[in-house]
């Protein structure tokens, strides 16, 4: 290839710049958009983490549904990304059925979630 | 008309003699009766005295099965008892009290009895001897103003062995009359000589034994500069069940606020109510008057396995103690407990169950500020859905 490499190759900072380079390059906006909900919900995760440890997590239910709202969101999520890169895809789904089946995931997390506040 | 016949004779005999108890007098020497007039005296105004020598045959203390008598009184001699201690042990713990009027020269028999009740008769042969606090000089008859639990004015006279016992007193064995500070015998020193001792049983059954026979006969019950005539109506009294006896009824718990008495089950952190009502005897008026306790010492215990509470009861109105408090954040089965051990007076031991049951499932807490960042994240989470959605969707 004859990109001129302004970054050395084999650090750290390099490793990053070239993956940040050929991320924002590479992927479709679609896939994009999931990611950056996957980064949300992540976010929230530590959020909340980060208040446990401060405060200490009392109302059990209401702390285990919170994170698992998020952390369950965001594997479904990542799930549903797995199958519409048709390098990863893993089993003979159309894209409209992982949908769907996605949308079942999220719709029984909330559920769950929603009855676990407490 | 047998039946009003009956009523009849049942009114009218129901304060009669026949209705008494009937104590038991064992003693070997006929000169007793003579010499103890004043007490046997006093016996009678409250008891159906039988006497009998502690020889003979004819009489039993129990007959296919049953008690004959209700009290026993005891004057020990140089011989034993046709009686096993074993079989006056059964009298004891059956709950009937006994009255043993110890000397010094008494059988082995006696002092192994004695020693049954955490009681000890001095050596053989020994007498207390009190220099300083006597009768006309003479040492040997020695007065003394240490008097527990009963209630006698005047210096209270001995004339004989002393009893000794641990030096010093659990809430089972009592010196009702101890040695006043100047009194000794032999190596034995004034803390620990008991004149007159006593022993309640956890069944309530009292046991009072003196040093000598002495302190109870007439020549110091006539006296009227000694105590020993108010000694002998207390002891009689105190010893045959009739002073200091309570009775605790009517046990009450609820929750504060309701008025449903004892109900099934109570939740953590609830207040709740605990009241009981406590008697004591009088036998000036021959009826249970409330009992009034100087101390504020009723505690009640609120236990399972530890106790989570140990607080005094307040007194109420009347005959009621009672106490409100909180539940603690613990839940299982617990037990009001009441242990009420005073010298002088019978034991009260009241255990009472309760459960204590979780919160249910919707009796929690809602809507708490501290779980705010869970809440927000939870719908947090489900807006951001919504919004993935929305860009997901509509993107080319």
């Amino acid at each position: 290839m004859s990109d001129t490499k302004f970054v050395d190759e084999n650090s750290l900072i390099g490793i990053a710049a070239s993956f940040w380079q050929q991320y924002s390059t590479k992927t479709p906006q679609k896939l994009k958009i999931m990611d950056a909900f996957s980064l949300y919900c992540f976010i929230l995760v530590i959020i909340q983490l980060f208040y446990c440890t401060l405060v200490g997590d009392f109302p059990r239910n209401s702390f285990l549904s919170g994170i698992f709202a998020a952390a369950g969101a965001m594997i479904i999520n990542i799930c549903l990304r797995k199958q519409l890169n048709p390098e990863t895809k893993y089993m003979e789904i159309s894209n409209e059925r992982a949908f769907w089946e996605y949308l079942a995931a999220m719709i029984v997390l909330f559920l769950t979630v929603i009855n676990f506040l407490g | 008309m047998i039946k009003f016949l009956i009523l009849i004779l049942g009114i009218v005999f129901a304060g009669t003699p026949y209705n008494q108890k009937k104590v038991l007098v064992l003693s070997d020497n006929p000169a007793v009766y003579v010499s103890h007039s004043q007490f046997f005296n006093l016996l009678s105004k409250t008891y159906r005295v039988d006497y009998k020598n502690i020889q003979s045959n004819t009489f039993n203390l129990q007959l296919f099965g049953e008690w004959q008598y209700d009290h026993l009184v005891l004057f020990s001699t140089t011989n034993d008892l046709k009686v096993s201690i074993q079989e006056l042990l059964d009298f004891y713990d059956s709950g009937r009290n006994i009255l043993l009027l110890g000397s010094t020269d008494q059988s082995k028999y006696f002092r192994k009895f004695l020693n049954s009740f955490g009681l000890d008769m001095h050596e053989y042969g020994s007498s207390v001897i009190d220099y300083f606090n006597n009768i006309k000089g003479n040492h040997n008859i020695v007065t003394t103003t240490n008097v527990n639990i009963l209630k006698v004015d005047k210096p209270v006279a001995h004339q004989g062995a002393g009893l000794a016992m641990t030096p010093y007193e659990t809430f089972q064995v009592y010196g009702l009359v101890r040695g006043s500070e100047t009194a000794f015998s032999g190596s034995n020193l004034s803390h620990n000589i008991i004149y007159v001792g006593a022993t309640q049983g956890r069944n309530n059954a009292r046991f009072v034994s003196t040093g000598s026979w002495e302190i109870l006969s007439d020549e110091y019950l006539n006296n009227s500069n000694l105590g020993n005539f108010e000694l002998t109506q207390e002891i009689i009294r105190w010893g045959f069940g009739q002073s200091k006896i309570l009775k605790a009824e009517n046990l009450i718990h609820r929750r504060l606020d309701s008025d449903d008495i004892k109900p099934y089950n109570y939740r953590l952190r609830e207040d709740c109510y605990f009241s009981i009502d406590i008697f004591e005897w009088d036998y000036q008026k021959d009826q249970w008057i409330p009992y009034v306790s100087t101390e504020n010492d009723v505690i009640l215990e609120f236990v399972m396995l530890d106790p989570y509470y140990r607080v005094p009861l307040k007194k109420g109105q009347g005959a009621k103690y009672e106490l409100s408090f909180k539940i603690p954040d613990v839940y299982g089965v617990f037990q009001f407990k009441i242990n009420y051990l005073k010298p002088g007076y019978t034991f009260l031991k009241i255990a009472e169950k309760i459960t204590v049951r979780p919160f249910r499932h919707d009796e929690y807490g809602r809507y708490l500020v501290q779980a705010y960042p869970y809440y927000f994240s939870s719908f947090g989470t489900m807006a951001g859905f919504v919004v993935f959605l929305i860009a997901f969707l509509l993107n080319k």
